[in-house]
């Protein structure tokens, strides 16, 4: 398992969270949305980013998040 | 049955409202005979719908083969079979059973079918253009990648349009260069200003000023389902600034925000309607009332057809719809936030109206999403069956894997469906891990126990060692009387206690056979022809095989011709023509040609065998049997450089099982002696060692030595079984060239006619080819009053020996011991050295040097050495 946030344009609302399902939305700067969840692994990864570019949902940036 | 689904996109008539983009249609105007053109963008931007346009308005002479893909297209033997389907709808003279190329259970196409499909595209005489919607439904990377290997090749025939979301993983950069590939990308396929305008009025029903439609347009990119959300959600508004005003407004994600617009708008009914129905990937008016518990489905498909609400007809008489997948998915999604309950109870109406009108394979999928395990499981055994002889196990290890994984206290008859469905599908490590861990469990009852015993057995095939199959077996043959039959897992419709006896005991009959019992073998499988169980046909049709098999490996052709003819019509009355228990049929009768030197015959039974052998690579042991046969044809037909050749690849057997050792061995042996190379042959059998399945081949080393003590010595420790024809023949004729070396032709004469008067009746001529040196006693003596074995056998034997062709062609003939010296010459050491291997005087060797240089009337060693090489003789 691993913990990654996802820093997208726009704000997401409920609908996009039940897609991603073990993910939670974070404040971030206006218009922005930031992501953070745990994946099982690098597959389930690409399938996140997957599901929100088959919403739209435009990706600024993708990182790992260690867990402190 | 049901009305079956519409699979062909191309069937489906264009939405309600299409803006014509004669631009984009320009473009895939550009795809070359034989080039791609690849629609990537992202959901709901319009590409299948510019496809259909492009095709159907702009090439109707096209004749077009489409296939909209499913999560169900992983299973390549599914996806072989619809593509096919798909093809034959425009181009019905393709031969439907390349798809049997495929091997089964494997996750790729394969080579060979992805070789016969471009070979079959080919020959189209018309233009045809493939169509494959929704590439990025298919997560099996080998079978899209196969994908590639065929969309990347086509022949001028065809040209392809390929739909995803996502860039496909294939090497695009060549078919770049040479122009053979057209791109539309989101961007290409993003509205402009007048497209927008038409669709938002034409969908909306209502005027547009130009700023709202920039607005809108620039709010949703030009996204082609984000115009249309926007414009059924403008339909009804009493001021259409102010609602453009606030969609613009909101900084929420276009699709979230408007499909909750849209739902927002809508009737309670409509919108109950529009998210439980999300669940079907395909709807009629029947399965809608199903998961809704209304009777309104028809009133509601035609209303939201008519409101251009996403949902598209899916046939031309309008039974049939699916919502545009994107919205499908937001709808699903909304179910789930909403109330995720409901979204399970929507699948399981749908499974069980799915089920009560003959759908059981998408019912399965349904009960799978309800989280209905138990159920899944159920219907899955039931139609399991169905499954495995369509060869479609892979979609079999699918569901059990998810089941198994997913019922916190899966019993333990779920882990052995799982195992039968791997073996079915050829997996077999993982069917090796699913039997350890079942043997793991404590609650695992005898008749589980039995059951994936008797499954693991069934690797015998694939390499599990046949002391192993004999151990199991037997364990499971004893526990069988003391079982409860209940007790016993039906796996796959297909078990059941009579077949877990047939199992266990066909599968100890093949271990005996790999282990060289041949009756012992025979009598098993005699007895498994009168188990209850052979009621299932696919049973019989192994059992009949393997039994002409054994049969033709003792020498018992008539029989064996017999029994592989009614295994074959047994597949052909049931139509499992191409199913993978008529293998050892196949092998049988290739066997039978091969003796009665039918090489055409043989040629065909081996590539019948061969078809089904592909598909299977897990199954090493068939795949060596049938090399063992490819080699002996090869001898016959190519010579023994080739033959040679394929021996001398490794066996795809770990521990290659003795039946095969002393088949492969004793012909390696024969073909290294009939080319001269008896030292080879010797050396070989040296590394080997002195097991009993390889004396045949050292009784044939002995005799071209001219070696009488090792021979006789070869031939006491080599004891053919009583009712093994083709051994006591082979034995016979060694024995008989064993007399004839030791002087006594009289005797010689007498085992060889009485010899070739037993191989008669079965017109056995492969032993006779084996043993070259009685055959040329038969020529100089031949059995009177008899033609065996014939002119045809021996006509092969002169490509199996080489050398006896070029010393027909001397006027006089090397003798044997000047053939030992020839073979010495090419290897440029001193006479002195061959002269000390030879344990003769290097006067001797001269002698023998002079000889050989006269007979190939030549001057020296290098002469010799060209000149025999020439002639054969090297």
């Amino acid at each position: 398992m691993a913990r990654y946030e996802i820093v997208v344009d726009g704000v997401v609302g409920p609908l996009v969270m039940t897609a991603l399902e073990d993910f939670e939305v974070r404040p971030d700067r206006p218009g922005r949305s930031r992501l953070v969840g745990q994946v099982l692994d690098q597959a389930a990864l690409h399938g996140v980013l997957n599901r929100l570019r088959d919403l739209r949902v435009e990706i600024i940036d993708v990182r790992r998040v260690e867990d402190s | 049955m049901g009305v079956r689904w519409e699979r062909d996109p191309l069937q489906q008539p264009l939405p309600r409202v299409v803006v014509p983009r004669p631009g984009l249609q320009r473009t895939l105007d550009r795809i070359e005979p034989g080039g791609l053109g690849l629609l990537v963008a992202s959901a709901g931007s319009g590409k299948s719908v510019l496809a259909r346009q492009w095709l159907g308005q702009c090439r109707p002479e096209f004749r077009t083969a489409a296939l909209s893909l499913t999560p169900a297209h992983d299973d390549a033997v599914v996806f072989a079979r619809e593509l096919l389907e798909a093809v034959r709808a425009p181009a019905p003279q393709v031969d439907p059973s390349i798809g049997d190329l495929v091997e089964m259970g494997r996750s790729a196409l394969g080579e060979r079918f992805v070789d016969a499909v471009l070979g079959e595209l080919a020959t189209l005489p018309q233009e045809t253009v493939l169509v494959l919607e929704d590439l990025h439904l298919l997560t099996n990377a080998a079978l899209v990648a196969d994908v590639g290997r065929i969309v990347t090749r086509l022949p001028r025939t065809t040209r392809c349009i390929v739909t995803t979301r996502r860039d496909p993983p294939w090497s695009l950069r060549q078919m770049r260069l040479d122009g053979r590939l057209v791109e539309v990308r989101g961007a290409d396929l993003a509205f402009v200003r007048h497209e927008a305008r038409q669709l938002l009025e034409a969908v909306s029903d209502r005027e547009l000023t130009d700023r709202e439609v920039a607005v809108l347009l620039d709010r949703t990119d030009g996204w082609a389902v984000g115009l249309q959300l926007a414009a059924v959600s403008l339909r009804d508004v009493p001021d259409i600034d102010a609602a453009v005003d606030s969609i613009a407004g909101s900084d929420r994600l276009v699709g979230e925000y408007l499909l909750e617009e849209v739902l927002a708008q809508q009737d309670p009914e409509t919108r109950a309607f529009l998210l439980r129905t999300s669940v079907l990937d395909r709807m009629s008016v029947d399965l809608c009332n199903a998961v809704t518990g209304s009777d309104d489905a028809r009133a509601m498909l035609d209303d939201l057809d008519k409101r251009s609400l996403l949902v598209t007809s899916l046939d031309r008489s309008g039974d049939q719809f699916r919502y545009h997948h994107l919205f499908a998915d937001l709808l699903r999604y909304q179910l789930r936030l909403e109330d995720p309950s409901a979204a399970s109870e929507a699948h399981r109406r749908a499974a069980r109206w799915l089920l009560d009108h003959g759908f059981p394979e998408d019912a399965v999928e349904h009960l799978l999403c309800a989280g209905e395990h138990q159920q899944a499981f159920a219907v899955v055994t039931a139609v399991a069956h169905l499954l495995f002889e369509r060869g479609e196990s892979a979609t079999l290890v699918r569901w059990l894997t998810t089941i198994d994984g997913a019922l916190l206290d899966t019993p333990p008859a779920v882990g052995v469906n799982l195992l039968a469905a791997q073996v079915a599908a050829d997996r077999s490590d993982a069917a090796a891990e699913t039997h350890r861990r079942l043997l793991k469990r404590p609650d695992l009852t005898p008749g589980q126990r039995a059951s994936a015993d008797a499954l693991h057995t069934t690797l015998v095939f694939r390499g599990l060692p046949p002391e192993v199959v004999l151990a199991t077996a037997a364990s499971v043959l004893e526990l069988l009387p003391s079982l409860d039959a209940g007790d016993v897992v039906d796996f796959l419709g297909i078990g059941g206690l009579e077949s877990v006896r047939v199992m266990a005991e066909y599968d100890a009959a093949i271990a005996r056979f790999l282990l060289g019992d041949l009756a012992g073998a025979a009598s098993a499988l005699k007895h498994v022809l009168t188990l209850p169980g052979l009621a299932y046909p696919i049973w019989k049709i192994y059992t009949l095989g393997s039994l002409a098999l054994v049969r033709a490996w003792t020498g018992h052709c008539t029989e064996a011709l017999q029994l592989a003819d009614a295994a074959i019509r047994t597949g052909r009355a049931i139509g499992v023509v191409g199913h993978a228990s008529q293998i050892h049929a196949h092998l049988a009768l290739a066997l039978v040609h091969l003796d009665r030197a039918d090489l055409d015959g043989a040629a065909r039974s081996l590539a019948k065998a061969d078809r089904q052998n592909q598909r299977r690579p897990a199954s090493v042991v068939n795949r060596d049997l049938q090399r063992t046969l490819v080699a002996r044809l090869t001898a016959v037909t190519e010579g023994p450089d080739r033959a040679l050749a394929i021996l001398r690849q490794p066996a795809e057997s770990a521990v290659p099982p003795p039946v095969l050792v002393q088949a492969d061995r004793t012909l390696e042996a024969q073909l290294l002696i009939g080319t001269g190379d008896t030292l080879g042959a010797r050396t070989m059998l040296n590394r080997l060692g002195r097991a009993s399945e390889l004396a045949p081949a050292h009784v044939c080393v002995a005799l071209a030595d001219h070696d009488l003590a090792a021979a006789r010595e070869a031939l006491d420790r080599w004891q053919p079984p009583p009712h093994d024809l083709r051994a006591s023949i082979g034995h016979a004729l060694r024995h008989a060239v064993a007399l004839d070396l030791a002087g006594d032709q009289s005797t010689a004469q007498v085992v060889l006619h009485e010899t070739a008067a037993t191989a008669e009746g079965e017109r056995l001529g492969w032993p006779f080819l084996e043993v070259p040196a009685a055959l040329r006693m038969l020529r100089r003596e031949p059995v009177p009053r008899s033609t065996f074995p014939g002119a045809a056998v021996l006509r092969l034997t002169r490509l199996l020996e080489p050398r006896e062709r070029a010393q027909e062609s001397l006027v006089a003939p090397l003798s044997e011991r000047e053939l030992t010296v020839l073979a010495y010459l090419p290897k440029r050491i001193k006479n002195q050295d061959i002269a000390d291997e030879l344990y003769v005087t290097v006067n001797t060797l001269k002698t023998h040097l002079r000889a050989i240089y006269r007979k190939l009337g030549v001057d020296n060693r290098d002469q010799a050495i060209d000149r025999a090489t020439e002639l054969g003789l090297l």
